[in-house]
């Protein structure tokens, strides 16, 4: 058994290993990192740079990453599901290199990835039979990496372009523990953009215009201008011959040219980062070094930019492909290994390392006119429990609708919609006298569940964000079922926790909503729930599936009741769709 | 809960921020799920990181301090209502947004020298309070104006 970090990226994804004290990246066909491509020719997914080999114009998948959390679909499937077969590709792998079974894994996501993104996140990990140890940051897994790489302590900054994302963290790194100040990004900048203008500008210089490229055209010509500018180093100019419908073109690409088309790009990086370090106040005199991570800070370009910028020392010494990989490694196996102390083989012993990290985004309610009340600041540190009180607007009104938004604009609409839910039976009472209590908890692994309470009578509804456009319980069962038919190894396991995992969330789910349910039926379904604890923890898993239809089937009547019962009276926010 | 109690610092608005640091983190790798052996519950951690946010901003540390002390901040002090009428008025009043900014600027300097006042106060309870209520409008104030000045951006 051992543990893992996997780096799914957007570009590239990798997968890596405690090797005694040492983390090791898992090179694949001599490389470190796997393509993110994935092709649906035949029956089975082919992944990585095979795909790339094969890539034809209808079935081959790229930069899925840039749809996780959205309904996209690609080859008939969503990116929850496309980004399970690269995960599975990746255990694998690794699993028959190292002849043994993957026990846990930590995946890294771009700090500024959503709440559903983040769960679509871990939706694919169950689909790919992965045990998620946590959900950790990509800037926070690679400081991980070099704080324990160099042993030094102080103000870092970690500046991550990626293949699709830019993330800046700030973090104090003090006696072991990795303290994140503040985080800034952007989800959708990277590398890949930079590489469509590459191609861009080449098409335009061969006067053919991009709208005339079929997908898979330009998918290939994105990969010879990522080559283009890979390759390109500290040479003054490089040519690349691609062929478009049977015509051969030069591609060429210069420093004069590439920092033209990355200028925008390297700027807006700046000013996220400046944003980031004065919520962190921290200033360039105090900052101790920026370390560069993710393939595109590869680029002396970049390097130079922000050596120019930040005047502090700039640290280019890690691998800034593998850091983030490297990172998830070590605190996978130091969460693995918490019965198992690590002692230093000095004298004092040394403490695992401990990552405390921060709520990128701020979460929020809709405010009844369209504003925004904002429960938790981002940069606020996790996990985190934060209560406000809220209060009906007209009497006798028996039910509020809230809408938990996402994001730093003032107007509800502008913020990213997570979840809408409604608690309704408050009984009749003049406006302003229910208390209904609002609870917003964000786990460790930056997951948000909500609660409200209406104080006098104990009325509650609870929710956990689910991907609204993604997968449901049924769909993720049915998925898990199919890709256990295919998988010729352990398909029974691979399903088995899938229904665990569903089942567990499902059960905590309906907890939350027990009392509010009449007494007959709560009896029922409180057996029924102890039948299926019971069930899970014996390993019966058939048996589990049937009784967890059977209390879907009794709370899903119900909460069709409260839905569809009349609300008497205005919600307190809310009033309309806003999208 | 007092968080000061908890965070085995002196019940002051007057901090030492090192001292704060040193102890929850030190708290924080006992408490933090991933560090405890024994457990996996994360409340503890959530309470800690609630308390150390609250007693690092000075603002919300004021509230808390007074808070702990059993003061009620009276609402309004009829001075302090009228210097916020002034202030909103004066800002209503401006069109562009570099005026806002520098609007914002000015009462963003402001409200640190109030909140160094607020340090020079701690023993009388009164002006204290009376600067904490007018901090609360100045703070909640700026809050608009950043956010109307992001969408002019």
């Amino acid at each position: 058994m051992f543990t893992a970090g996997i780096d799914l990226g957007t570009t590239v994804s990798l997968i890596s290993y405690m090797d005694g004290e040492a983390p090791r990246v898992l090179e694949v066909e001599g490389r470190a990192t796997v393509p993110s491509v994935v092709n649906y020719s035949g029956a089975r997914a082919i992944v990585g740079q095979e795909a790339i080999y094969r890539a034809d114009a209808t079935n081959t998948v790229f930069s899925v990453k840039r749809f996780m959390g959205r309904s996209d679909k690609f080859c008939g499937r969503n990116a929850v599901e496309i980004s399970a077969d690269i995960l599975a590709y990746l255990k694998n792998i690794a699993e028959q290199k190292l002849e043994q079974r993957i026990d846990g894994a930590i995946i890294t996501v771009p700090a500024h990835f959503s709440d559903l993104q983040r769960v679509a996140t871990q939706q694919a990990a169950a689909i790919a039979d992965i045990n998620v140890l946590r959900l950790i940051n990509e800037p926070t897994a690679a400081a991980i990496a070099f704080g324990l790489d160099k042993k030094t302590e102080g103000i870092f900054a970690v500046y991550d372009l990626g293949g699709g994302t830019f993330d800046f963290s700030v973090l104090r790194l003090l006696g072991g523990i990795f303290q994140v100040l503040a985080t800034g990004g952007n989800n959708y900048l990277g590398g890949d953009d930079i590489d469509a203008a590459i191609l861009n500008y080449n098409l335009r210089a061969h006067e053919l215009s991009p709208e005339n490229l079929s997908e898979n055209e330009k998918n290939l010509g994105k990969l010879i201008a990522k080559e283009l500018k890979e390759q390109l180093g500290r040479q003054r100019e490089i040519r690349k011959k691609y062929s478009i419908k049977n015509k051969v073109y030069e591609f060429k690409l210069s420093q004069e040219i590439l920092e033209d088309l990355m200028s925008a790009c390297l700027r807006e990086t700046i000013e996220i980062a400046d944003e980031a370090l004065s919520n962190a106040a921290v200033t360039q005199k105090n900052l101790d070094g920026v370390i560069m991570v993710g393939g595109m800070t590869k680029l002396p370009l970049i390097k130079n930019y922000a050596a120019a910028h930040f005047r502090t020392k700039i640290f280019d010494d890690i691998n800034p492909e593998e850091a983030v990989a490297r990172g998830a490694a070590i605190y996978a196996h130091a969460i693995a290994s918490k019965h198992a102390l690590v002692k230093s083989r000095d004298d004092a012993p040394t403490q695992r390392p401990l990552l405390i990290d921060v709520v990128p985004l701020t979460l929020g309610i809709e405010t009844f006119g369209g504003g925004v009340d904002r429960i938790i600041h981002r940069n606020t540190p996790i996990p985190i429990v934060e209560k406000r009180e809220y209060t009906t607007y007209q009497n006798n009104q028996t039910g509020i609708k809230f809408q938990v938004l996402q994001g730093e604009r003032p107007l509800a609409k502008e913020c990213r919609s997570l979840a809408r839910f409604e608690l309704n039976n408050i009984p009749p009472m003049p406006a302003g006298q229910p208390r209904v209590i609002v609870e917003f908890s964000i786990d460790v692994n930056g997951l948000l569940s909500v609660k409200a309470r209406e104080e006098n009578t104990h009325v509650m509804q609870s929710i956990v964000v689910r991907p609204s456009s993604g997968l449901s319980d049924r769909e993720i069962i049915s998925i898990l079922e199919k890709a256990a038919a295919h998988r010729e190894t352990d398909s029974a396991q691979a399903l088995n926790i899938g229904i665990k995992v569903e089942s567990e969330r499902m059960l905590k789910f309906w907890e939350s909503i027990l009392e509010k349910i009449p007494t007959n039926a709560r009896n029922i379904a409180g057996e029924k729930m102890n039948e299926l604890r019971r069930a899970l923890s014996d390993g019966q898993y058939r048996e589990a599936i049937s009784i967890r239809a059977d209390l879907e089937n009794i709370f899903g009547q119900f909460l069709e009741k409260i839905i569809s019962s009349h609300l008497s009276g205005h919600p307190l926010s809310c009033l309309q769709d806003s999208d | 809960m007092n968080y000061f109690e908890f965070l085995e610092i002196p019940v002051s608005y007057y901090l030492d921020e090192s001292q704060l640091l040193q102890v929850y983190l030190q708290k924080q790798s006992r408490l933090h799920p991933d560090a405890n052996d024994h457990s996996s519950n994360q409340s503890g951690s959530a309470l800690l990181n609630a308390a150390y946010k609250t007693l690092l901003d000075p603002l919300k540390r004021a509230e808390h301090f007074l808070q702990v002390k059993n003061v009620n901040v009276e609402e309004a002090f009829p001075d302090v209502v009228m210097k916020t009428f002034e202030w909103q008025e004066s800002y209503s009043a401006l069109t562009s947004l570099k005026g806002k900014k520098a609007f914002q600027e000015n009462l963003k300097n402001q409200m640190q020298v109030m909140l160094e006042s607020l340090g020079k106060n701690e023993g009388n309870i009164e002006k204290f309070s009376k600067i904490l209520s007018q901090l609360r409008f100045v703070s909640s104030f700026l809050e608009k104006i950043s956010d109307d000045v992001y969408s002019g951006d």
